[in-house]
């Protein structure tokens, strides 16, 4: 009778090891898919509430264009740099780098909130031609994009 | 049943529960929060899909611009400072006319240069409002010009013309 009361004693000790560990791995996962799902929805739920327009872009020069970019959604436009600017004749677009070497944009705001209206400044290394149609197109950080064909006069 | 494995089986059920619950804790705070998103993005689809607006007529006088502008939408129009308003037009700066183009902002008051206002107030489902814009320079005469105004619901109207 003793031994086999040590032996349930040992099996019990050995059963709250195992399951403790198991327990223990099974939290951690929980945790990592937690977290990876938490990421997720708050991405998702923030691309969803973001919405931007280029409400009006013109050029002004044969190698100067105005962009004017309005955030019509309900989520901050952060870090309008990191947003990806494409710009050529219709349907030819090709993505030009932020900076102020031509071929290269800038914007007069970092950070656009909801309602507010950024102007881009986009300068060109070769002329537009007279009364082609361009477009250019933005696209935020979280992949929000529109776009904007004009006819240069 | 042993002693052992009533425990066993116990502290399995316990930590197969724990589980369960917090993974139906998971997918109910990832549930909440996309609905608020679904539900902000359905509301702004519905506002811009309810608005719409045209510039009726445009006038000025020395270097104010009044422009009429007609809600032809089924929403008031009032959130003025969230609108844009761009103006392009050939300003007379000593007699020589140059290209100007910038937006204007919004102000409650009588507008000065690079700012606008309504001087009618709210903008109404099916009226129209005067939106008084302050030009930096009168603009050249019988020069071409070209307003946008933009809504803070994204729909939008272009006027072009000679003033």
């Amino acid at each position: 009778m003793p031994g086999e009361a040590i032996s349930e004693a040992i099996l019990v000790i050995a059963g709250v090891v195992m399951i403790g560990i198991l327990a223990g791995a099974i939290y951690v996962s929980l945790s990592y898919i937690g977290s990876a799902v938490d990421s997720s929805s708050l991405m998702g739920s923030q691309r969803l509430m973001t919405q931007v327009q280029v409400a009006f872009a013109t050029n002004t020069t044969s190698t100067t264009v105005y962009v004017y970019l309005q955030n019509i959604g309900e989520e901050p436009v952060y870090n309008v740099p990191q947003g990806t600017l494409y710009f050529g004749p219709e349907g030819e677009e090709q993505p030009v780098g932020y900076g102020v070497t031509a071929p290269a944009w800038t914007s007069n705001a970092l950070l656009l909130n909801p309602g507010y209206t950024a102007t881009i400044t986009l300068t060109l290394s070769q002329p537009l031609s007279k009364g082609s149609y361009y477009t250019v197109m933005y696209v935020t950080q979280n992949g929000v994009s529109t776009e904007y064909t004009f006819q240069v006069i | 049943m042993a002693v052992s494995q009533v425990v066993i089986f116990s502290l399995l059920a316990l930590v197969g529960i724990s589980s369960f619950l917090v993974m139906i804790g998971m997918y109910q705070k990832t549930e909440q929060v996309y609905d608020h998103a679904l539900s902000v993005y359905r509301g702004l689809l519905l506002d811009a899909a309810q608005t719409s607006i045209h510039i009726m007529k445009v006038s000025v006088s020395a270097a104010s611009l009044y422009v009429t502008v007609g809600n032809n939408g089924s929403v008031s129009l009032y959130q003025f400072p969230k609108f844009a308003v761009v103006v392009e037009y050939y300003a007379n700066i000593s007699g020589v006319a140059a290209l100007s183009l910038s937006l204007y902002v919004y102000t409650a008051g009588t507008p000065s240069a690079y700012q606008w206002t309504s001087a009618t107030g709210e903008l109404f489902s099916g009226r129209s409002a005067t939106f008084l814009i302050g030009l930096p320079y009168p603009p050249y005469a019988l020069s071409q010009a070209t307003v946008v105004i933009a809504t803070n619901f994204g729909p939008e109207a272009v006027w072009s013309g000679t003033v």
